[in-house]
Protein backbone atom coordinates (compact mmCIF):
# COMPACT_ATOMS: atom_id res chain seq x y z
CA UNK A 1 0.00 0.00 0.00
CA UNK A 2 1.14 3.53 -0.83
CA UNK A 3 1.64 5.94 2.35
CA UNK A 4 1.63 9.34 1.51
CA UNK A 5 2.67 10.67 4.45
CA UNK A 6 5.87 9.50 3.91
CA UNK A 7 6.00 10.61 0.58
CA UNK A 8 8.29 13.50 -0.56
CA UNK A 9 8.33 14.92 -4.07
CA UNK A 10 9.48 17.86 -5.56
CA UNK A 11 9.30 19.76 -9.03
CA UNK A 12 13.38 20.82 -10.39
CA UNK A 13 14.99 23.95 -10.88
CA UNK A 14 14.09 23.50 -14.59
CA UNK A 15 10.87 22.99 -13.70
CA UNK A 16 10.86 27.29 -12.53
CA UNK A 17 12.78 27.98 -15.42
CA UNK A 18 10.05 26.64 -17.98
CA UNK A 19 7.25 28.29 -15.65
CA UNK A 20 8.61 31.74 -16.22
CA UNK A 21 9.29 31.17 -20.24
CA UNK A 22 5.38 30.55 -19.68
CA UNK A 23 4.68 33.28 -18.02
CA UNK A 24 7.00 35.58 -20.25
CA UNK A 25 5.08 34.57 -23.38
CA UNK A 26 1.66 34.86 -21.79
CA UNK A 27 2.35 38.23 -20.42
CA UNK A 28 4.05 39.85 -23.48
CA UNK A 29 1.99 38.02 -26.17
CA UNK A 30 -1.46 38.10 -24.41
CA UNK A 31 -1.15 40.47 -21.72
CA UNK A 32 -1.54 38.61 -19.12
CA UNK A 33 -0.32 40.24 -15.72
CA UNK A 34 1.57 38.15 -12.64
CA UNK A 35 -1.41 37.93 -10.25
CA UNK A 36 -3.78 36.26 -13.28
CA UNK A 37 -0.93 34.14 -14.32
CA UNK A 38 -0.72 32.69 -11.02
CA UNK A 39 -4.37 32.54 -10.49
CA UNK A 40 -4.65 30.71 -13.75
CA UNK A 41 -5.29 26.86 -13.78
CA UNK A 42 -2.51 25.15 -15.60
CA UNK A 43 -4.53 23.55 -18.04
CA UNK A 44 -5.85 27.08 -18.90
CA UNK A 45 -1.97 28.15 -18.98
CA UNK A 46 -1.09 25.08 -21.85
CA UNK A 47 -4.21 25.85 -23.88
CA UNK A 48 -4.04 29.54 -24.87
CA UNK A 49 0.36 28.78 -25.94
CA UNK A 50 -0.84 25.28 -27.76
CA UNK A 51 -3.37 27.63 -29.10
CA UNK A 52 -0.99 30.17 -29.67
CA UNK A 53 1.64 28.21 -31.45
CA UNK A 54 -0.96 25.95 -33.55
CA UNK A 55 -2.61 29.12 -34.72
CA UNK A 56 1.30 31.01 -35.35
CA UNK A 57 2.31 27.82 -37.63
CA UNK A 58 -1.02 28.28 -39.66
CA UNK A 59 -0.36 31.96 -40.77
CA UNK B 1 2.77 26.66 6.04
CA UNK B 2 -0.28 24.25 6.93
CA UNK B 3 -2.54 27.03 8.27
CA UNK B 4 -1.70 29.59 5.41
CA UNK B 5 -2.33 26.52 2.92
CA UNK B 6 -5.74 26.09 4.24
CA UNK B 7 -7.00 29.59 4.32
CA UNK B 8 -5.82 29.34 1.19
CA UNK B 9 -7.93 26.80 0.23
CA UNK B 10 -11.05 27.75 1.77
CA UNK B 11 -11.01 31.45 0.86
CA UNK B 12 -10.87 30.74 -2.71
CA UNK B 13 -13.98 28.65 -3.32
CA UNK B 14 -15.40 31.06 -6.01
CA UNK B 15 -12.07 29.82 -7.76
CA UNK B 16 -12.49 27.52 -11.26
CA UNK B 17 -12.60 23.80 -9.51
CA UNK B 18 -14.35 20.52 -10.41
CA UNK B 19 -16.29 18.46 -8.23
CA UNK B 20 -14.01 14.73 -7.54
CA UNK B 21 -16.29 11.80 -6.58
CA UNK B 22 -14.57 10.08 -3.72
CA UNK B 23 -14.20 6.11 -3.40
CA UNK B 24 -15.03 5.87 0.38
CA UNK B 25 -18.25 7.52 -0.76
CA UNK B 26 -18.13 9.86 1.97
CA UNK B 27 -19.58 7.20 4.11
CA UNK B 28 -16.55 7.36 6.68
CA UNK B 29 -17.19 11.12 7.07
CA UNK B 30 -19.57 13.10 9.42
CA UNK B 31 -20.99 15.57 6.52
CA UNK B 32 -21.23 11.92 4.23
CA UNK B 33 -20.66 14.01 1.00
CA UNK B 34 -19.87 11.83 -1.95
CA UNK B 35 -17.48 14.14 -3.56
CA UNK B 36 -15.65 17.46 -3.11
CA UNK B 37 -14.98 20.50 -4.59
CA UNK B 38 -11.30 20.84 -5.49
CA UNK B 39 -9.73 23.86 -7.48
CA UNK B 40 -7.43 23.27 -10.17
CA UNK B 41 -3.82 23.68 -9.71
CA UNK B 42 -2.22 26.76 -10.56
CA UNK B 43 1.18 28.60 -10.66
CA UNK B 44 0.83 29.24 -7.09
CA UNK B 45 0.21 25.29 -6.24
CA UNK B 46 3.46 24.90 -8.72
CA UNK B 47 5.21 26.86 -5.80
CA UNK B 48 4.07 24.34 -3.43
CA UNK B 49 5.23 21.50 -5.71
CA UNK B 50 8.96 23.17 -5.90
CA UNK B 51 9.45 24.01 -2.39
CA UNK B 52 8.98 19.73 -2.01
CA UNK B 53 9.08 18.27 1.52
CA UNK B 54 7.50 15.37 3.45
CA UNK B 55 3.99 16.79 3.73
CA UNK B 56 4.02 18.32 0.15
CA UNK B 57 0.81 15.88 -0.92
CA UNK B 58 -0.58 17.34 2.25
CA UNK B 59 -0.33 20.87 1.73
CA UNK B 60 -1.58 21.10 -1.96
CA UNK B 61 -4.59 18.66 -1.04
CA UNK B 62 -5.15 20.97 1.72
CA UNK B 63 -4.97 24.40 -0.60
CA UNK B 64 -6.82 22.51 -3.04
CA UNK B 65 -9.73 21.06 -1.28
CA UNK B 66 -12.63 23.59 -1.42
CA UNK B 67 -14.66 22.00 1.71
CA UNK B 68 -15.09 23.83 5.29
CA UNK B 69 -16.20 21.18 6.70
CA UNK B 70 -13.88 18.24 5.98
CA UNK B 71 -9.53 18.17 6.62
CA UNK B 72 -7.66 16.02 4.69
CA UNK B 73 -6.43 15.01 7.90
CA UNK B 74 -9.60 13.08 8.67
CA UNK B 75 -10.28 11.49 4.71
CA UNK B 76 -9.82 8.24 4.36
CA UNK B 77 -5.75 7.73 1.82
CA UNK B 78 -7.62 6.14 -0.85
CA UNK B 79 -9.87 9.78 -0.65
CA UNK B 80 -6.77 11.63 -0.90
CA UNK B 81 -4.48 9.61 -3.14
CA UNK B 82 -7.84 10.08 -5.61
CA UNK B 83 -7.85 14.14 -4.66
CA UNK B 84 -3.97 14.03 -6.34
CA UNK B 85 -4.78 11.94 -9.33
CA UNK B 86 -7.21 14.43 -10.33
CA UNK B 87 -5.09 17.29 -9.86
CA UNK B 88 -2.73 15.70 -11.66
CA UNK B 89 -4.56 14.74 -14.70
CA UNK B 90 -5.87 18.38 -14.92
CA UNK B 91 -2.87 20.03 -14.94
CA UNK B 92 -0.37 17.74 -16.79
CA UNK B 93 -3.01 14.82 -18.48
CA UNK B 94 -3.26 11.50 -17.65
CA UNK B 95 0.11 9.92 -19.11
CA UNK B 96 2.62 9.42 -16.30
CA UNK B 97 6.10 8.09 -17.21
CA UNK B 98 7.38 5.27 -15.03
CA UNK B 99 11.42 3.92 -14.32
CA UNK B 100 11.14 0.16 -13.71
CA UNK B 101 13.55 -2.14 -13.58
CA UNK B 102 13.06 -5.46 -15.62
CA UNK B 103 13.24 -8.39 -13.23
CA UNK B 104 15.11 -10.87 -16.04
CA UNK B 105 17.71 -8.61 -17.27
CA UNK B 106 17.74 -6.01 -13.68
CA UNK B 107 17.99 -3.05 -16.25
CA UNK B 108 16.21 -0.22 -15.71
CA UNK B 109 13.36 0.80 -18.31
CA UNK B 110 10.96 3.49 -18.75
CA UNK B 111 7.58 2.83 -19.46
CA UNK B 112 4.19 5.19 -19.83
CA UNK B 113 0.79 4.38 -18.29
CA UNK B 114 -2.10 6.24 -17.82
CA UNK B 115 -4.37 7.47 -14.81
CA UNK B 116 -7.79 7.52 -16.24
CA UNK B 117 -10.65 5.38 -16.09
CA UNK B 118 -8.92 4.10 -12.56
CA UNK B 119 -11.13 1.28 -10.91
CA UNK B 120 -12.44 2.08 -7.53
CA UNK B 121 -11.31 -0.79 -4.86
CA UNK B 122 -14.59 -1.15 -2.95
CA UNK B 123 -15.38 -4.33 -0.69
CA UNK B 124 -17.93 -4.88 2.19
CA UNK B 125 -20.69 -1.75 2.50
CA UNK B 126 -19.13 -0.69 6.22
CA UNK B 127 -21.68 -0.14 9.22
CA UNK B 128 -23.19 3.38 9.41
CA UNK B 129 -20.49 4.78 11.72
CA UNK B 130 -17.89 4.07 8.94
CA UNK B 131 -16.21 0.89 11.24
CA UNK B 132 -16.58 -2.66 10.19
CA UNK B 133 -17.94 -6.06 11.73
CA UNK B 134 -15.81 -8.85 11.97
CA UNK B 135 -14.66 -12.02 13.71
CA UNK B 136 -10.97 -12.20 14.32
CA UNK B 137 -10.05 -16.32 13.03
CA UNK B 138 -8.05 -17.18 15.45
CA UNK B 139 -9.17 -15.66 18.97
CA UNK B 140 -12.62 -15.62 17.96
CA UNK B 141 -13.18 -11.84 19.37
CA UNK B 142 -15.64 -9.56 17.55
CA UNK B 143 -14.26 -6.69 16.78
CA UNK B 144 -15.05 -2.98 14.87
CA UNK B 145 -11.89 -1.95 12.74
CA UNK B 146 -11.68 1.44 10.81
CA UNK B 147 -9.49 2.61 7.81
CA UNK B 148 -6.89 4.72 8.94
CA UNK B 149 -7.48 8.73 8.06
CA UNK B 150 -4.74 10.32 6.28
CA UNK B 151 -3.89 12.09 9.74
CA UNK B 152 -3.52 8.85 11.39
CA UNK B 153 -1.18 7.48 9.05
CA UNK B 154 1.17 10.52 9.05
CA UNK B 155 0.67 10.55 13.33
CA UNK B 156 1.94 6.97 12.97
CA UNK B 157 4.41 7.75 10.84
CA UNK B 158 6.25 10.37 13.23
CA UNK B 159 5.88 8.28 15.80
CA UNK B 160 8.17 5.92 14.22
CA UNK B 161 10.71 8.34 12.89
CA UNK B 162 10.98 9.50 16.40
CA UNK B 163 12.03 6.05 17.38
CA UNK B 164 16.02 5.76 18.28
CA UNK B 165 18.29 4.04 15.39
CA UNK B 166 18.34 0.02 16.13
CA UNK B 167 15.05 0.14 18.15
CA UNK B 168 11.96 -1.37 16.13
CA UNK B 169 9.15 0.94 15.89
CA UNK B 170 6.00 -1.46 16.22
CA UNK B 171 4.06 -0.37 13.12
CA UNK B 172 2.04 -3.12 12.91
CA UNK B 173 0.93 -2.52 16.45
CA UNK B 174 0.35 1.28 16.27
CA UNK B 175 -1.79 0.60 13.15
CA UNK B 176 -4.22 -1.86 15.16
CA UNK B 177 -4.38 0.49 18.07
CA UNK B 178 -5.97 3.11 15.43
CA UNK B 179 -7.73 0.24 13.29
CA UNK B 180 -9.37 -1.34 16.20
CA UNK B 181 -12.40 0.63 17.69
CA UNK B 182 -13.77 -1.97 19.65
CA UNK B 183 -13.39 -5.65 21.15
CA UNK B 184 -16.02 -7.86 22.31
CA UNK B 185 -18.42 -5.08 22.66
CA UNK B 186 -15.95 -3.19 24.16
CA UNK B 187 -15.03 0.21 23.46
CA UNK B 188 -12.44 1.46 26.29
CA UNK B 189 -9.29 2.49 24.56
CA UNK B 190 -6.87 0.68 27.63
CA UNK B 191 -8.63 -2.81 27.33
CA UNK B 192 -8.37 -2.24 23.32
CA UNK B 193 -4.42 -1.30 23.59
CA UNK B 194 -3.85 -4.42 26.42
CA UNK B 195 -5.61 -7.01 23.99
CA UNK B 196 -3.54 -5.65 20.76
CA UNK B 197 -0.62 -6.53 22.74
CA UNK B 198 -1.61 -9.96 23.52
CA UNK B 199 -3.70 -10.59 19.92
CA UNK B 200 -2.51 -13.62 17.46
CA UNK B 201 -0.22 -13.46 14.73
CA UNK B 202 -3.22 -14.53 12.80
CA UNK B 203 -5.85 -12.14 14.18
CA UNK B 204 -3.51 -9.02 12.99
CA UNK B 205 -2.64 -10.52 9.75
CA UNK B 206 -6.49 -10.84 8.95
CA UNK B 207 -7.20 -7.29 9.96
CA UNK B 208 -4.58 -6.10 7.36
CA UNK B 209 -5.89 -8.61 4.62
CA UNK B 210 -9.12 -7.18 5.48
CA UNK B 211 -8.27 -3.58 5.31
CA UNK B 212 -6.90 -4.38 2.38
CA UNK B 213 -9.84 -5.59 0.20
CA UNK B 214 -12.57 -3.39 1.68
CA UNK B 215 -10.58 -0.41 2.16
CA UNK B 216 -12.08 1.82 -0.48
CA UNK B 217 -9.28 3.21 -2.87
CA UNK B 218 -8.26 3.88 -6.65
CA UNK B 219 -6.97 0.93 -7.95
CA UNK B 220 -3.69 1.76 -8.84
CA UNK B 221 -1.91 -1.63 -10.27
CA UNK B 222 -1.01 -1.85 -13.41
CA UNK B 223 0.44 -4.56 -15.45
CA UNK B 224 2.88 -3.53 -17.92
CA UNK B 225 5.12 -6.10 -20.08
CA UNK B 226 9.42 -5.44 -19.27
CA UNK B 227 11.01 -5.81 -22.47
CA UNK B 228 12.29 -9.54 -21.81
CA UNK B 229 8.46 -9.90 -22.17
CA UNK B 230 8.03 -10.57 -18.49
CA UNK B 231 4.74 -9.06 -17.44
CA UNK B 232 4.57 -7.46 -14.12
CA UNK B 233 2.60 -5.75 -11.99
CA UNK B 234 3.80 -1.77 -10.38
CA UNK B 235 2.22 0.06 -8.23
CA UNK B 236 1.73 3.72 -9.51
CA UNK B 237 3.15 5.70 -6.08
CA UNK B 238 3.48 9.03 -5.40
CA UNK B 239 7.17 10.20 -5.64
CA UNK B 240 9.29 12.38 -7.83
CA UNK B 241 7.99 11.33 -10.98
CA UNK B 242 4.24 11.79 -10.20
CA UNK B 243 4.33 16.10 -10.13
CA UNK B 244 7.33 15.74 -12.52
CA UNK B 245 5.74 15.19 -15.84
CA UNK B 246 7.77 17.39 -18.16
CA UNK B 247 11.49 17.27 -17.10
Amino acid sequence: MLVLGQSSFALSSDYRQGQLNEFYYLTTLMKIGWDDFNKMPIFVRKFLLDKWVEDNKKG
Amino acid sequence: MEEQAREYGQMNMTLPHDVVPLPSQGVFYKNKKKSVKVGYLTAADENIIMAGGNETALNLVRAKLYEPDLRPEEMLEGDVESILIFLRNTAFGPDLNLTVTDPTTQKPFKVSTRLDELPIINGQEPNSDGTFSVTLPKSGMSAKIKPLTYGEISEISRIIDSYPQGRVAPRATLKLQKQVVELNGNQDKGYIVTEIEKLPIADSKFIKKFMEENEPRLDLQKIITAPSGERLTVNVGFGAEFFRPFF
